[in-house]
């Protein structure tokens, strides 16, 4: 793949593709994400496998739209994705924290960008965390997510 | 994490849900420039870390 250098972050390098005017994202070696868990009132950081990595593009698909759509997995195991680049501004936190309740999510720790929405009768928590400003776009028409990091569990592990 | 198969499947009240920010995130999608180059994309990149401090 010859597609110049656009960025590179804590779990991707960056492409970029003129032509369709989107990125292509391919992981690190041996990182595939991580996901919060709140213990004892403090927040764990947990490495996410490859298929949680997966399931995330999934899940972000499912509830937002824009998600990254995978393309494959090399050799050495980084998995390739590709989604539009979206143009816009870095958005004020606030008008995040606004676009996510909106969305029917509670803050568990803002100041740790981590936020959930129960979904009791399927006995089912929606976890979204790294919820940053810079993970969001602020384009004509409103927010849109470019990198937001999903899992689920069971309602069950948090009584 | 997951456990068991039905952990992988969004139930689809939860997916229902989301429908509204769905919707207003796919009309601000939809609003976007048919293509952006290069230089603007770069350029967005940095204003991005210039906010932050940290490469995305």
């Amino acid at each position: 793949m010859n597609l110049p250098p656009l960025a590179e972050g804590s779990e991707h390098q960056v492409l970029f593709d003129g032509e369709a005017s989107e990125v292509v994202k391919i992981t690190l070696p041996g990182t595939y994400g991580d996901y919060y868990e709140i213990i004892h009132g403090r927040m764990h950081q947990f490495d996410s496998t490859p298929a949680e990595y997966l399931l995330r593009m999934r899940w972000w698909q499912k509830l937002f739209s824009t998600a990254p759509l995978p393309l494959g997995i090399t050799r050495t195991g980084q998995i390739l994705s590709r989604q539009q680049f979206i143009k816009g501004d870095p958005p004020e936190q606030e008008a995040v924290d606004d676009f996510l309740t909106e969305a029917g999510l509670t803050a568990v720790k803002k100041s740790c960008w981590l936020w959930t929405k129960a979904e009791d009768e399927s006995n089912i928590e929606v976890w979204i965390g790294d919820a940053r400003a810079d993970n969001f776009v602020s384009a004509t028409g409103g927010i849109i997510p470019i990198d937001i990091r999903i899992w689920v569990k069971p309602w069950a592990l948090n009584s | 994490m997951l456990e068991t198969k039905e952990e992988t499947i969004l139930p689809p009240r939860i997916v229902k849900a989301f429908a509204g920010v769905r919707g207003r995130v796919q009309a601000a999608v939809a609003a976007q420039p048919s293509s952006v180059s290069f230089a603007e994309a770069l350029a967005q990149i940095q204003k991005f870390q210039q906010m932050t401090g940290t490469k995305k």
